[in-house]
């Protein structure tokens, strides 16, 4: 009789280790899934930005300082950043 | 998305994401100084722009903190959509994802002839992918393979559209992004009338449903909007991750004219007769022909004036779009892998992508300048690893 308890006793662990596995694959998968249709912008619930189109400067005694730089949320810069 | 939280920081040029757009015409001579106010070491190269090595901001010109470098020279040479950002050695990956580039427009009489589509109907579209924590903050976690983003930006915009006329638009495309390639097409299936790349116009221009663009590439394209019901939107897209990358929104407008006379067509003097032929092995992430880059050494001498064809190969671990610092190159053929030399592959390049199981061969000659210059991957973690070697141009 043992032998046979064994063996069905493992058998539903491992049935219940697999429903828990697989809802922790569920957990772990949707947030991706959501991150990557919101990546590709293809749902109704996605807010545009105005493209913006990089001001124009010509070469001839041009410094170009290259530093940090911070948009702060919410505010004008940000907005044109897009975020 | 994350308004009210924290400041978004970048590195930008002259506050700019990306930089400010450069003009200017074929014969004008750029004198320009480059202010290094980064915690980090810099440099900027001229991609595209074929100057002398103290103008070409290699690794070795890397300013620290607090530096400046001084740029003059000429601009000798057609137009074309070329770009600027930063090259020093095992950093231009971190700086330029942070967003430091820009574009380099140089504009000549043979162009202007072609009475393209200007003024608000020419617009640059930098195109790069990024990461972002929930407070905006860019995320830059590189990996030996590279760096692929989680979402899409053009010109420093996320989730972009751009309101157009009833006209025919000049989109010049430049592939900004660190290790992505995009294969840009119409979400409707209208062509992309193709006028340039890298070197400028093309031989002849040609209506492509799809173009693919590699890591430094550019291309110049015509879009029709002219037949469009205003309120009808049309999306770019990137047929490799199925992104949405810009929505088009047609207004009701009055039709703009358009003048310029389709195909497009350009004189372009064909290089033959190679004298050399010189093959590179992209090996691994690091490696050219089996050498990690390194900035005192000279791999190989160049004869000026002289047409060579090269050969790049690779063992596995692409794409690797090859970059080669002081002359255009013509791309002569591609074996294995995608197997043909594509419509956007014409004419004059600085950068070709090479992929899995593919050997490209190109024919260059280096004719304005002696001196030390580079040729690397622009996948720009392999170039930070060292995929990347130094020649020298010498006269015969």
């Amino acid at each position: 009789m043992k032998n046979v308890k064994r063996p069905l006793l493992m058998n539903a662990l491992l049935l219940v280790s697999s429903f828990y596995l697989l809802s922790c694959e569920k957990e772990i998968q949707e947030p991706l899934i959501s991150d990557i249709n919101e990546a590709r912008g293809g749902g109704s619930a996605i807010t545009r930005n105005e493209l913006r189109i990089p001001g124009t400067v010509t070469p001839f005694g041009l410094q170009i300082t290259a530093a940090p730089y911070s948009y702060v949320g919410g505010g004008t810069s940000t907005r044109s950043l897009g975020l | 998305m994350w308004e009210g939280e924290l400041a978004q920081e970048v590195w930008a040029y002259n506050e700019s994401f990306p930089g400010p757009m450069i003009r200017a015409n074929r014969g004008e001579t750029a004198k320009i100084t480059f202010k290094n106010n980064l915690p980090a070491h810099s440099i900027i190269h001229w991609h595209g722009l074929v100057v002398g090595t103290e103008n070409d901001g290699q690794p070795q010109h890397a300013v620290h903190t607090g530096g400046t470098y001084n740029y003059d020279f000429e601009i000798n040479q057609r137009a074309a959509f070329n770009w600027y950002h930063p090259h020093p050695h095992m950093m231009t990956g971190e700086q330029v994802y942070n967003g430091l580039a820009g574009g380099f427009i140089v504009n000549d009489s043979e162009e202007a002839s072609k009475n393209l589509p200007a003024g608000k109907y020419e617009v640059p579209l930098v195109i790069r992918d990024a990461s972002f924590s929930k407070s905006g903050a860019l995320l830059y976690k590189p990996t030996s393979g590279g760096f692929l983003g989680q979402v899409a930006l053009v010109n420093g915009t996320k989730d972009p559209y751009l309101d157009v006329d009833k006209a025919v638009y000049r989109f010049r495309v430049l592939n900004g992004a660190n290790s992505r390639v995009f294969g840009l097409e119409l979400s409707n299936g209208a062509p992309m009338h193709l006028i340039g790349n890298d070197g400028g116009l093309l031989p002849a221009s040609t209506d492509m449903a799809r173009i693919d663009m590699g890591n430094g590439e550019r291309t110049d394209i015509l879009v029709d909007f002219r037949n469009y019901k205003p309120g009808t939107k049309i999306m770019l897209r990137d047929a490799r991750s199925g992104w949405d990358i810009l929505e088009f929104r047609v207004g009701n407008t009055q039709e703009i004219p358009f003048y310029a006379s389709l195909p497009i067509s350009s004189d372009i003097e064909k290089l033959n007769s190679p004298v050399v032929t010189r093959t590179f092995s992209f090996d691994g992430m690091t490696k050219i022909n089996g050498k990690v880059y390194e900035m005192d050494r000279i791999d190989w001498t160049v004869k000026r004036g002289q047409v060579e064809r090269w050969v790049f190969k690779t063992n596995g671990n692409a794409p690797h779009p090859v970059h080669i610092h002081g002359a255009s190159f013509q791309i002569q053929s591609r074996s294995g892998g995608r197997n043909r030399v594509f419509a956007w592959e014409a004419g004059w390049k600085d950068t070709v992508l090479l992929e899995d199981r593919e050997t490209v061969t190109v024919l260059i000659r280096f004719d304005n300048f002696v001196g030390r210059y580079v040729m690397h991957c622009h996948k720009l973690e392999h170039e930070d690893m060292g995929m990347m070697a130094n020649f020298e141009v010498v006269d015969q």
